[in-house]
């Protein structure tokens, strides 16, 4: 078993001293709250962008029809668009969006104390999800890069698709093979949320995983809020399209 | 103007969030004409995004208000200039977006854009707006001839009347066959129409808005609803799905209001016409008939089944379909007034037309539209495949009775 005490001892730094960690903690801590600062700060150069742009002119904007509105909510929840467009992208890229989704909602046990039921419930869709969101990013890959063979490839997405891969699988190895210390991670997390500047958890495979997902904030795709929005205006201007120039 | 001053000036808040919107999957290429015919990615909807978002970044993104905007690189504004202007505007990427970006509309904002910072418009489009104030039409033709080569000499236009009927440009010029069946088709329903003088009837100003060089448009505008409105015109018709689209769509804009008029495509009226009997089909036609829907029409105001309505009813008529029709339908070249600047684009794209028709076996091609009219005979000039073109209003003309009241 010598092998497994070698990789348990590179996973967990058992040898580390209690400040070091708390040195660590204290880097990544800021690097957290300097991540966060430069997603919100990010937004914030948008929404300036967009409250300063131009305004439409003499047309009224129809409100939206409570048909058109559960449509489009459709169309956001079950990706119908990309279903017309590709039903074998579809299927990766739903999965690992609901996936990512419910092991995003599975982590809230991390940041809040008490942990709200509603949480507990969603945790077993979260494990199951965790095992599928892999499988789900795999998928995308091969149906772009293998069977597709796409001209147009996107270095930012092969990004942001090469580091949920990594945040995936580095922590399903912590559910499964390498557990940090539960506690300690709890203690780090809400230490974070409440400004305390805790010690990191002595597991290297923890500290990678934090890392990826400081890069994953600081890259965010501004899409996972700008789409919705922009598939609400495409099925009220598909729905208006025979009003054009027919009912005027 | 220097490049480090901002890029969104003509951008709407809901064109912005469309820029943020694009997820860069890439499913748009499939479905672009311009890919299919050059497969250069480098002119893909998706990286024309990315790249004008890094222009908005550079000028606008947080850094940029932290320590100042940088300078842009001037090749690359150049780069992105052709590429936003290669593209023929036929909206099929926005079609099959997969977030359902309003590329039809976005695209020639964006050459707005490049035309104020003075790197577009391309070739000869610069020329356009000085060859528009001139002539009154973009094609540098005299006005004296829009309207005499084909008006028919015994179809009456009265001085005032409910319908006037808009000729357009390109129909005047270069699809006749097509004006002379609108008016012919007009006469046939018995209904009196007016039209204006042709030193009247100027450029509806989509070309100028396709290109990016808006400052001419409301002038234009303002002039053609004024005349019309003169003549107590309740309903404006045209053949032109560019014309019909930039009138319903953008002269309320121009015009600052609601329009004193409805505006029409002409299939509209005649499939009306044929369903109340005003127009009556007194030919068979045992032909197989291929109908390509024009972009800016089906797409643009969402005219599909009119056209199919006027074709089915004429007796021994068999229609079949392109693999992409109504809504999904493929650009025949012509668009994005980029005909003249990327001829060989746009001859390829309207070969495939021909060809995929030839391949259907159809007996003729069907066109709703002067530009793709034009383009896909052009495209077929030294083409292997060869197939009889018709524009619609040219074919009902020719099978309808004449009503004799409204010969002079």
């Amino acid at each position: 078993m010598a092998h497994e005490h070698v990789a348990e001892s590179v996973i967990r730094w058992e040898s580390r001293e209690q400040p070091f960690m708390q040195i660590l903690g204290i880097v990544l801590t800021l690097c957290y709250y300097l991540s966060i600062l430069a997603l919100l700060g990010n937004y914030a150069a948008k929404v300036l962008t967009w409250v300063k742009s131009k305004p439409v002119n003499g047309v009224k904007s129809d409100k939206m029809k409570l048909k058109t509105f559960m449509k489009a909510a459709g169309d956001i929840l079950f990706f119908r668009r990309l279903l017309i467009v590709s039903d074998v992208l579809w299927f990766g890229e739903w999965t690992f969006h609901v996936s990512f989704l419910l092991v995003i909602l599975g982590h809230l046990r991390y940041f809040l104390n008490p942990v709200p039921r509603l949480v507990w419930a969603i945790q077993p869709f979260g494990t199951i999800a965790g095992y599928v969101l892999p499988f789900a990013l795999v998928h995308i890959f091969t149906v772009k890069f293998l069977i597709e063979k796409k001209k147009y490839v996107s270095s930012y997405n092969l990004l942001l698709l090469i580091l949920i891969l990594a945040l995936s699988i580095s922590g399903l190895l912590m559910k499964t093979v390498y557990h940090p210390d539960i506690v300690s991670v709890k203690t780090f997390v809400m230490g974070i949320v409440t400004f305390r500047f805790p010690p990191v958890p002595d597991s290297a495979l923890f500290i990678f995983h934090f890392v990826l997902v400081l890069a994953l904030i600081v890259n965010l795709p501004a899409h996972i809020f700008a789409a919705p929005l922009v598939l609400m205006g495409a099925r009220q201007r598909d729905d208006a399209l025979s009003q054009v120039i027919h009912e005027k | 103007m220097k490049n480090k001053n901002c890029f969104t000036e003509n951008l709407t808040v809901q064109q912005l969030i469309e820029l943020d919107a694009c997820t860069q999957c890439g499913e748009c290429l499939k479905f672009c004409p311009v890919q299919d015919v050059n497969s250069n990615p480098s002119i893909s909807p998706p990286e024309k995004i990315r790249i004008f978002k890094e222009f908005i970044k550079a000028t606008e993104g947080l850094k940029a208000r932290l320590f100042g905007s940088r300078d842009i690189d001037r090749q690359l504004l150049e780069d992105f200039t052709k590429a936003v202007f290669e593209c023929t505007t036929c909206g099929a990427c926005g079609q099959h977006c997969p977030v359902g970006i309003f590329t039809q509309r976005l695209w020639p904002i964006l050459r707005k854009e490049m035309v104020k910072r003075g790197f577009g418009p391309i070739g000869a489009q610069a020329k356009m707006p000085e060859v528009i104030q001139n002539t009154g039409n973009p094609y540098n033709m005299p006005s004296e001839d829009r309207f005499k080569p084909w008006f028919p000499e015994d179809v009456k236009v009265a001085g005032k009347a409910d319908i006037a009927y808009y000729a357009g440009c390109t129909g005047a010029y270069s699809a006749q066959p097509m004006v002379k069946g609108d008016v012919l088709v007009l006469k046939a329903t018995g209904e009196s129409f007016t039209m204006l003088p042709p030193e009247e009837e100027v450029c509806c100003g989509f070309p100028l808005f396709a290109s990016g060089q808006h400052d001419m448009l409301e002038d234009l505008t303002k002039r053609l609803v004024q005349a019309y409105k003169a003549k107590g015109v309740r309903l404006l018709l045209s053949s032109c799905p560019c014309c019909v689209n930039i009138m319903s769509r953008d002269w309320p804009i121009f015009y600052g209001q609601e329009l004193p008029f409805k505006i029409r495509h002409m299939t509209q009226y005649a499939a009306e016409a044929l369903e109340s009997g005003k127009l009556k089909i007194r030919k068979d036609l045992p032909e197989r008939l291929i109908y390509h829907d024009p972009c800016y029409l089906s797409r643009g105001v969402g005219i599909i089944e009119e056209p199919r309505v006027i074709l089915r009813s004429i007796p021994g008529v068999q229609l079949v379909e392109f693999d992409g029709y109504g809504i999904n339908s493929k650009c025949c070249g012509a668009g994005g007034a980029a005909r003249k600047v990327y001829p060989e684009n746009a001859n390829a794209i309207g070969r495939a037309t021909i060809d995929e028709a030839v391949k259907k076996q159809a007996d003729r091609l069907i066109f709703s539209c002067p530009a793709c009219y034009a383009q896909v005979n052009e495209g077929m000039l030294n083409h292997d495949k060869q197939i009889r073109v018709t524009d619609i209003m040219e074919l009902l003309s020719s099978l309808v009775e004449q009503d004799e009241k409204a010969t002079s």
